[in-house]
């Protein structure tokens, strides 16, 4: 018996210095995630009971930070409505579209593959380049929207897009799904590509009849992995729309339209030096981002079931 | 039965028909009833340019054809003028008998005239020896300060202007490097690289005869006078001038090269040496922008190093307009004939060429040298000047006595006049026709109403008519001149004929052309001031001795592949960021965020000026990143300069900024400022910012369009907003500033410049925060009555919310408008065409019912300098302060500058007295100055930005939502006064 023991013991040993080269290669990575992820994470957890403002000493302040924000801070109420907003409509849309354009460009040959995702691709790297939006849409008369409208007539006078906020909302929603073909959409085509021929055939024999009934059987459930962190990218961003929409609707957008909870931060923190009540506002967003992305490994592990 | 089912669906359907088109048929009503209002109020307008009154020079000289040029000079002593003062403006122009002057280094007298002011006229009498053509000259000491000396030229007492040039004749001034302080021959920063010298006037006095500055005429003006007593009169334009003498000489005859080569004198010496003459080593040039220039991109370059930025070259894109000048010395050994040849660059006029006129020791040596071509190629050039024949190039010989020399280059548009001239006339047609079918039209015309232009405009198919036919000629006589040369300018005039000609030929649409018609007018109207910029680089010149060959530096591939290994090691060894060698704790630490060219000014002011007066060592680097990160890292600067509006009080309260008070001079300090231009910098008692730059909004308006629709400058909102009425009348629009608010302008600016909202209040004495300073003061009744006014100007007047206004007043749809002051940088040096045409007035004002008097005031904005609180150097960084925002410096940094980057490298200094040393014409400066007397700055309190913000969303939601101004003021205020609140307790 204590042979077994110790043999276990051994083995258990062997093992951990197997894995000690996997470690020694991973640490890189592991000391920075570390350190500017990880830790950043828990300061600003700290930081949220405090009152801060980066040129004195942090103030504790207990819950106060929580408690303005959930009854005081009407503005808050308001970013959280339009992150929802984005969130639920940019975020599902934009997975969607990212499986649906990678699905169909999936079918072209691999010269045309390569220009329609090159294509679809660069909006999301070309994060400076909101300001073609902004002509598109300025409110002078001689931008690009609003003289098309004025000579054919449908309006008189130019109107003010990016600052009237029934059209803003919709103007940053379409930018931001414009931008959002990024990384999500090149892992499912690659994810798409890696679905073996074999499949497909064998599905045929097996009696699969339309592609519908082949997208549900055989594309999806081999996709789920991709869908997963597709998803999870999805959702990261809709959460972390505000770069566009400070961008083209100005900071603070009227009537705080499209401000979200990220810009409602970058506000207190950068603007009217709450340091500690924007770190309460990143923990609050922390635990949203969390519990939705919970919510949809949920949903996907029932695909193919 | 079936077919009258069919029957019945056809009628019907007819009738839906007829209904859906209804609606487009109410638009077209819509629009009816004004036009028709418009047809019967004022007959269409035709537009006058300022110049029709005028005779073009062109036109006057063609008078004399036949007259002969004049043989000798006369000339007058400067003091024997007569003073006529002005009416209206103060001036004095005093006779000075021996003053002394200085004339090439020696010192002299002359009988001079001091003109002080220069307003009013002065009249000489002069005895013309034959009937001739003669130039003009004046023999003058210029300001020290300000622009080129303008001045107007009248004969035998007419008021009429012989010509339209003879109205402001602009004499420009010489300008030398300034010596550097340690002997070196250019200045250097602490790792090697040289810095471009700054220039000053050399002070001594200056001939100039009057030439056209526009460029058209290529000679000197030529004025006919006959034989006899003439009475001049020199009509003052406001520039301050010192005038020694004045003539009218004899135009200056040339050869031709034929008759000026004599084949017997030319001797063969091909083992003399060449004789050098550096580009960089410029000794006088007529334009503070002819500065020498660095260029390490060549191994040719002379000198030149891998690892260091070395002054190497002179012109560029600044040596580029009619008239500039630059003038080099030199000396012969050997008399004889030499060739001339240049190391040039010329990679801008594509395909092109770019003209210069050479004179040696002041004379054009023969007529060819009027037009020595510099050929367009992407590379650097070794060229030998002479005559082309096809391919082959004869080279000119110039010949030289042995002793001291000067050689010039003049910029000169040479046979690009003509087309010039032409082209201008033929653009100023087309976009007065523009203006007039945009009164009618508006920029967007209704496709689908027939205005019937030519009936609206009676000169409409003539103008256009002659314009196609302008433009045909134009583009034939190019082509035959120029061959390849132009083709893309050519592609823009054939595309204008095309529209044109399309206009004519549906004269009853001809309306839906007008968008297009527009783009290609905007095309060549920018093409016409491109058209004359004619930039040359010149590395070195050589003349080379009869028989010679030019011996220029001519690396191999090995060479150049070596020198750019080297540079490309450099690149990784070089500290870029650091200007001063000095570390450690003496050194102040200063961090600015700008370009490179602003930097290297400032650093070189700051090593020649303050480190050798003070003896403080500063050490300059460009960071960009907020002084808060540096706080927070421990790494931070003592000084910061052009601080944001509102980050003096917000960074001051929370500790990071010192208390400026505790100085005892500080007041001395504020007093060469504008009075109240520190209120924002305040807060509980604590300065914590001095100003140094300050803005402020002025109306811009385009004086030819007034003049043509009959209206005055306005001085009251009531007078603006009729003015407006009509302007809009005519389909033309006004601008009222309205800033967009991101995370730039609501931290920088300050509300003062984003829009007239606080501008509106002051003039109604209404401050924008209360006294204690604890809340706003925008919900009480007056100030929501104020707060109506400004956003009716939106909702009821249809006023512009966004709009280009530099462009719109450029094309002249937006007549009048509100704008920074700085918009005046962008309006004279890019929009050319508009010159003259063009005013600047003061904001209009209110008019209190009460006393009569109208209350100009008008909001600010700007920047201040403050010191770090956290700096062991509080002393030092104060002694920085006040000599950073002196007078002295401040001219000197911001004409530095200008004369690297031009008009828009100005800055706005809030320091009064070098605000009036730059370089404004007299006229402009007055009305700056006079709006500038009129400004107020807003104060700065915690939480200010939510002022901002709140007045923002209340005027969005008032435009947007057609909310009541009242409670919309009202729910904003709230929201503002609380964060106030908020923000004061925090830190009290």
């Amino acid at each position: 018996m204590s042979n077994s023991k110790s043999i276990s013991k051994l083995r258990r040993k062997d093992a951990f210095l197997e894995q000690l080269p996997l470690v020694g290669m991973l640490s890189p990575f592991l000391i920075f995630f570390l350190l500017f992820t990880i830790i950043p994470i828990f300061s600003s957890i700290a930081l949220s009971f405090t009152s801060y403002d980066l040129l004195s000493t942090p103030k504790f302040l207990g819950i106060g930070n929580y408690e303005r924000m959930f009854v005081f801070d009407d503005v808050f109420g308001i970013v959280v409505k339009n992150t929802l907003v984005f969130a639920i409509i940019a975020g599902p849309i934009g997975f969607l579209l990212a499986f649906v354009l990678a699905w169909f460009v999936n079918e072209f040959s691999p010269a045309v593959r390569t220009v329609l995702s090159f294509m679809f691709y660069t909006p999301s790297l070309v994060g400076g380049g909101l300001f073609i939006w902004q002509v598109l849409f300025s409110g002078d008369a001689y931008g690009y929207l609003n003289s098309m409208l004025l000579s054919v007539g449908l309006i008189t006078d130019p109107i003010t897009w990016l600052k009237t906020p029934q059209y803003l909302m919709p103007i940053v929603i379409i930018v931001q799904l414009w931008q959002s073909m990024g990384v999500s959409f090149l892992s499912n085509i690659s994810g798409l590509q890696n679905i073996g021929d074999e499949l497909y055939e064998a599905g045929a024999i097996d009696g699969i009849r339309s592609r519908w009934q082949e997208l549900r059987f055989i594309t999806l459930p081999q996709m789920k992995n991709m869908l997963l962190f597709s998803a999870v990218m999805q959702i990261q961003s809709s959460f972390s729309v505000s770069s566009i929409a400070i961008e083209l609707a100005g900071f603070p957008s009227t009537q705080y339209a499209v401000d979200t909870i990220v810009s409602h931060m970058a506000d207190m923190a950068t603007v009217r030096f709450e340091y500690g009540y924007a770190s309460a506002i990143a923990v609050i967003l922390f635990i949203m981002m969390a519990g939705t992305r919970m919510l949809i490994g949920k949903v996907l592990s029932l695909i193919g079931k | 039965m079936r077919k009258n089912l069919l029957k019945l669906i056809a009628v019907l359907g007819c009738l839906a028909v007829a209904i859906t088109s209804l609606p487009f048929g109410a638009f077209a009503d819509n629009e009816a009833p004004a036009a028709d209002l418009q047809a019967q109020s004022n007959a269409p307008l035709v537009l006058q340019s300022d110049d029709d009154e005028l005779t073009p020079y062109k036109n006057y000289l063609a008078q004399f054809s036949s007259a002969k040029q004049a043989t000798t000079d006369v000339y007058i002593d400067g003091a024997a003028g007569v003073f006529v003062p002005s009416n209206s403006k103060e001036s004095t122009a005093e006779a000075k008998n021996n003053y002394a002057v200085k004339v090439k280094a020696k010192d002299e007298t002359r009988n001079v005239l001091d003109w002080v002011g220069g307003y009013g006229s002065v009249k000489y009498t002069v005895d013309v020896p034959e009937d001739a053509l003669y130039n003009f000259y004046i023999e003058f000491l210029p300001p020290e300060v300000g622009v080129n000396v303008e001045l107007g030229i009248l004969f035998d007492g007419q008021t009429e202007y012989l010509f339209d040039g003879a109205e402001s004749m602009e004499f420009s001034r010489d300008w030398v490097n300034v010596p550097t302080v340690d002997g070196k021959k250019w200045r250097e920063d602490a790792n090697g690289n040289q810095i471009a010298p700054e220039q000053q006037l050399t002070g001594e006095l200056v001939e100039r005869r009057a030439t056209d500055d526009t460029g058209v005429a290529v000679e000197p003006y030529l004025f006919y006078l006959t034989k006899g007593t003439h009475e001049i009169t020199l009509v003052g334009l406001g520039h301050n001038v010192v005038i020694s003498k004045i003539g009218f000489t004899a135009p200056e005859q040339t050869i031709s090269y034929k008759e000026y080569f004599d084949q017997s004198k030319l001797t063969e010496n091909a083992e003399a040496a060449d004789i050098v003459i550096q580009g960089e080593d410029a000794a006088v040039k007529n334009d503070n922008s002819l500065i020498p220039k660095t260029n390490n991109g060549s191994n040719d370059m002379i000198p030149v190093d891998p690892y260091l930025t070395l002054i190497n070259n002179i012109g560029g894109t600044s040596w580029q307009s009619v008239g500039q000048k630059i003038e080099w010395n030199f000396t012969v050994e050997n008399a004889g004939y030499y060739q001339f040849s240049a190391r040039y660059k010329q990679s801008d006029v594509v395909n092109g060429e770019s003209w210069r006129w050479l004179k040696i020791d002041g004379k054009t040596p023969f007529t060819e040298a009027k037009s020595l071509n510099f050929s367009y190629d992407t590379q650097w050039q070794n060229y030998v000047f002479g005559e082309k024949d096809g391919k082959k190039v004869t080279p000119y010989y110039i010949w030289l006595e042995a002793g001291e020399h000067t050689i010039s280059l003049e910029v000169t548009l040479n046979e690009l006049a003509d087309a010039y001239d032409r082209l201008f006339n033929i653009v100023e047609a087309i976009g007065d026709m523009y203006l007039q079918i945009v009164m009618i039209t508006s920029e967007t015309p209704d496709v689908n109403r027939s205005y019937e232009l030519f009936r609206q405009i009676p000169t409409f198919t003539e103008t256009l008519e002659n314009a196609s036919k302008d433009l045909k000629a134009l583009v034939k006589d190019i082509q035959e001149s120029t061959g390849a040369r132009g083709s893309q300018y050519i592609a823009a005039m054939n595309n204008m004929d095309r529209v044109i000609n399309q206009m004519l030929d549906a004269p009853f649409i001809a309306h839906i052309y007008v968008s297009d018609y527009y783009s290609n007018y905007t095309t060549l109207s920018s093409w016409l001031s491109e058209m004359k910029k004619l930039p040359v680089t010149i590395d070195e010149m050589r003349f080379t001795p009869a028989g010679g060959k030019a011996d220029y530096k001519k690396s191999n591939i090995f060479q150049n592949f070596g020198y750019e290994a080297v540079r490309l090691y450099s690149s990784f060894v070089n500290d870029y960021t650091l200007y001063n060698e000095e570390d450690g704790e003496e050194a102040l630490k200063l961090w600015v965020n700008w370009g490179r060219d602003q930097t290297m000014a400032l650093n070189s002011l700051v090593q020649d000026s303050f480190v050798k007066e003070k003896g403080i060592n500063v050490n300059l680097q460009i960071v960009s990143c907020s002084l808060i990160n540096g706080l927070l890292a421990n790494n931070f600067p003592d000084v910061q300069l052009y601080l944001s509006r509102t980050a003096p009080v917000n960074y001051g309260m929370r500790g990071a900024l010192l208390d400026l008070t505790q100085f005892d001079d500080y007041k001395e300090v504020l007093k060469q400022f504008n009075e109240g231009a520190d209120i924002p910098y305040w807060y509980n008692g604590a300065l914590y910012a001095i100003p140094d730059s300050q803005g402020f909004m002025c109306m811009f308006y385009r004086t030819d369009v007034f003049e043509d629709l009959g209206l005055s400058v306005p001085n009251t909102w009531e007078e603006f907003l009729y003015c407006a009425t009509i302007i809009q009348r005519y389909n033309m629009d006004v601008y009222v500033p309205y800033t967009q608010i991101t995370t730039a302008t609501t931290v920088d600016a300050g509300i003062g410049g984003l829009h007239l909202y606080p501008t509106m209040l002051m003039q109604n004495n209404l401050p924008i925060y209360n006294e204690e300073g604890n809340a706003t003061n925008i919900n009480n009744v007056r100030a929501i009555q104020v707060f109506e006014e400004w956003t009716e100007m939106y909702t009821d007047y249809g006023y512009q919310k966004q709009a280009d206004f530099y462009n719109r007043l450029r094309n002249g749809s937006m007549p009048l408008g509100i704008a920074g002051y700085s918009t005046y940088f962008t309006i004279y040096s890019a929009a050319p065409e508009i010159d003259g045409r063009w005013a600047i007035a003061n904001v209009p004002g209110t008019l209190d019912p009460e006393t009569g008097e109208i209350n100009r005031a008008t909001a600010g904005s700007g920047s201040g300098a403050g010191i770090v609180k956290a700096s062991s150097h509080h002393e030092e960084a104060w002694e920085f302060l006040k000599w950073w925002t002196s007078a002295e410096i401040q001219t000197r940094y911001s004409n530095n500058v200008e004369s690297i980057l031009g008009l828009l490298g100005r800055s706005t200094p809030s320091n009064v007295e070098a605000f009036n040393n730059l370089g404004w014409d007299p006229a402009d400066l007055e009305a700056l100055n006079e709006q500038w007397s009129h400004v107020q700055e807003v104060p700065e309190v915690p939480g200010s930005y939510y002022t901002t913000r709140a007045v923002d969303q209340a005027y969005w939601s008032v435009i947007n939502d057609g909310i009541n101004a009242k409670d919309a003021i009202n729910k904003w205020s709230l929201v503002a006064d609380n964060e106030i609140k908020r923000k004061i307790e925090e830190y009290s």
